[in-house]
């Protein structure tokens, strides 16, 4: 295989821009399948096509679940032999007081990357299509700050008396329950040393080794943006990790109550609903169509409700689990028709919170690679690719056409909207129509052209004659009133891995702010390796032909 | 299938905490086989009958929901039964006045634009009458268009002539893409980073 490497990558960044033209092949999308099912345990990269990868790789580990302590209660039951209780049976009865959850078996967990999720998805006629989506993956190296968000719950049981009064007893020893076979309030005899005392309740926070479990916090970002096979597309992305940002989970709290006041068996809920407050956010045009909300990234439910996200934002993915986790439970006081009353507490906690400071991404000092970096080369499949740039530290909104023009143009000026009539149908193409026939079958003439006449019942949509093509990289450093850190433009550079951008000659970063501090120089020429071809002609959004020119 | 990479957890509690609780059942009837299981028998085999068969009781002391007395119509349960969202955006717009002709004008700019996501109406509906058309219902709505919703298909701005040329005839001096390989040729074997620089 091929590839571009920068061993020591580039400095850490918390926002960046990234536009790129690239080509995937069928078969590629079919490699990274087989691979992925021919692979017995996870690895980086799993069923994911890369097209860049930086930044650190973490381990992440499987939660183990190991029986929880034993402990007992005593069940008595009772009788009446007489005017009052006596012991009928006594027995000991061992129970679990729950799971405990631990670290387990670990894994490698991705870097960075930007790349291509293959699925297969069931067609209309039931077969399996493979099919690849944009996926963009932004792993930082913090854990963020939780709580609540997972415990170790202990189960307690109290000691259990159950009989019922019959004889002279009956009716001696009332006590007055919710009654839920009845749905009512019930006056019956209950047995000694009543009530049941149930609790589930948190006996460990283990929100740390639940959400590190995948490692430290990462922007999880699964489009809906399918990557069609074998034809050019152009990505232009933009990310802002640099948010502080704050969660809290979802809480409901069940209330049974108990006689009197209550009115039937379903309990007053007490909800506290899910918030986020300054989520980052993510800017994806693909083919120049801008995306944003579901086609961005999946919604987020969160106790069923969903979450009010902007178009453009996102979460991390411990955001995210903190938003959906669901804490609290319920407190209920009923009667046992064995002669007991239970009073039952599940409480899991509050709700959960969660924030993530300010995050930049871990690049410095971990190989930055095209399509992915040399210790990942195993993922990668031929590719096409083209036109790289890359910004750090500023954003851009991909929603303007103004600015993705600087990325890429219809050659002849034809826009989208161009193809489309005011009520934003396409335009037919009348030179794609059958001709209209007479009676006997014979095409129409119009007198006046002396050509037949179209019948545009069978007419085509007017076709983009170009495709949008790449533009000089000059335009886009025009726009963004700076030079792209790395920009590979022209295929004799990308062979060569000749980085025309600003970090060309390489990037002192310093520890501090401190000038006189200490720094690492980070090299920015790439190193390259293995058969990277020219390839021609030069990309168009939608090109299919193309062929290898030299080797 | 999808396939994962370090997918999103969730945390261990699932669903509503109220399906976390058992709830009451009827007992199973033991077998006698002595005296004291017996009595122990009729007595579960009584309370079965009773909770099967009794449907009122004494001391059910939930008063319920009812009007002093003469005042009629019990007092209103509202239920939430419908809300409407609008959500999209909203553009920057300029207002200008012709000096001569003293007309009007409002320029609508989409190149600046907010995201508004708004609740326009809220429905309750008294849940003592059931749900009708002549079910007393209690409304507050707001409704003021905005200029763009969600999920408006054609969302583009006018082609920036002034600030980017056309690129017909655009001629590099050489060709734009390379292909990576992933196998065939110097570079290796799936797996094997390895391979001579070229």
């Amino acid at each position: 295989m091929s590839y571009l490497n920068l061993p020591a990558g580039i400095p850490n960044f918390s926002k960046a821009v990234i536009s790129f033209w690239f080509r995937v092949p069928q078969q590629s999308l079919q490699d990274t399948w087989d691979i992925y099912n021919a692979e017995t345990s996870r690895s980086r990269l799993f069923g994911i096509m890369p097209l860049l990868t930086f930044g650190e790789k973490f381990e992440g580990y499987k939660i183990g679940i190991t029986p929880g302590s034993e402990s007992s209660y005593t069940h008595t039951s009772w009788f009446t032999p007489g005017s009052s209780w006596a012991v009928l049976t006594s027995e000991t009865i061992t129970y679990n007081t729950g799971a405990v959850q631990s670290q387990g078996e670990s894994f490698d967990c991705d870097p960075s990357f930007v790349g291509i999720e293959v699925r297969t998805e069931t067609a209309d006629d039931d077969t399996e299509v493979l099919k690849g989506y944009l996926k963009v993956y932004l792993q930082t190296a913090s854990n963020g700050s939780p709580s609540n968000v997972s415990q170790n719950l202990r189960l307690s049981i109290g000691d259990r008396n159950t009989g019922a009064a019959s004889g002279s007893a009956l009716g001696t020893f009332l006590e007055t329950h919710w009654d839920y076979l009845l749905d009512m309030c019930a006056m019956e005899d209950a047995a000694p040393n009543n009530p049941w005392v149930i609790t589930r309740t948190p006996s460990e926070d283990i929100s740390d080794l639940i959400l590190q479990q995948y490692g430290p916090d990462a922007f999880d970002v699964a489009t809906n943006i399918e990557v069609k096979p074998d034809v050019w597309h152009h990505v232009l992305i933009s990310f802002d990790v640099s948010a502080a940002t704050a969660v809290t989970g979802f809480r409901v709290w069940d209330e049974y109550g108990a006689c009197p006041g209550r009115s039937s068996r379903w309990p007053v809920r007490t909800e506290t609903q899910s918030t986020f407050e300054n989520p980052s956010k993510i800017w994806i045009a693909f083919d120049d169509k801008h995306y944003e909300g579901d086609d961005l990234r999946p919604p987020v439910d969160a106790g069923g409700i969903r979450l009010e996200l902007g178009p453009n934002d996102i979460l991390s993915r411990n955001s995210i689990t903190a938003a959906q986790s669901i804490n609290g439970g319920s407190h209920d006081n009923a009667w046992d028709v064995t002669g007991s009353w239970v009073q039952q507490t599940f409480d899991s906690g509050p709700p959960a919170t969660y924030s993530l400071e300010p995050v930049k991404l871990p690049a410095m000092g971990q190989p930055f690679g095209i399509p992915a970096s040399a210790d990942l080369a195993g993922k990668i499949h031929k590719v096409e690719m083209a036109e790289f740039q890359m910004w750090l530290d500023v954003t851009l909104d991909t929603y303007y056409t103004s600015k993705r023009r600087a990325f890429l143009a219809h050659p002849l000026g034809v826009e989208p909207k161009d193809l489309l009539d005011a009520d934003g149908n396409p335009i037919l193409d009348p030179s794609t129509a059958e001709p209209q026939r007479n009676s006997k079958g014979k095409p129409i003439i119009d007198s006046d052209t002396g050509r037949p006449v179209p019948d545009m019942d069978t007419a085509q949509p007017k076709k983009d004659p170009t495709g949008m093509a790449p533009v000089d990289p000059k335009k886009a450093a025009s726009m963004m009133k700076k030079q792209p850190e790395i920009l590979l433009h022209m295929s004799k550079n990308w062979k060569i891995g000749k980085n025309t951008g600003s970090y060309q000659d390489g990037v002192t970063v310093y520890d501090t702010d401190d000038p006189g501090s200490s720094s690492t120089f980070l090299p920015g020429k790439f190193e390259p390796t293995g058969d990277i071809k020219t390839w021609k002609p030069d990309p168009k959004v939608g090109e299919t032909v193309g062929k290898t020119v030299d080797s | 299938m999808t396939a994962p990479t370090c997918p999103t957890s969730r945390n261990q509690v699932r669903g509503p905490a109220s399906e976390l609780t058992p709830r009451a059942r009827l007992p199973a009837i033991p077998t006698a086989t002595d005296l004291p299981s017996l009595i122990r028998t009729v007595n579960i085999i009584r309370d079965v009958l009773r909770q099967i068969t009794i449907n009122t009781t004494i001391n059910n002391v939930w008063p319920g929901l009812s009007p002093p007395p003469g005042r009629g119509k019990s007092y209103p349960t509202w239920f939430l039964t419908h809300i409407d969202h609008s959500i999209g955006f909203v553009f920057n717009k300029t207002r200008t006045t012709d000096a001569g002709s003293g007309q009007r004008t409002t320029d609508t700019d989409k190149e600046q634009r907010v995201y508004i996501a708004r609740t326009d109406r809220v429905e309750f509906a008294d849940g003592n009458e059931g749900t009708s058309d002549k079910t007393n219902r209690f409304i507050w709505s707001y409704k003021k268009n905005l200029d763009s919703w969600y999920g408006d298909p054609v969302r583009t701005s006018p082609f920036q002539e002034d600030f980017f040329e056309r690129i017909v005839n655009v001629k590099w001096k050489d060709y734009l893409a390379v292909e990576f390989g992933d196998g065939a040729g110097p570079g290796g074997g799936a797996g094997n980073g390895g391979g001579p620089s070229l």
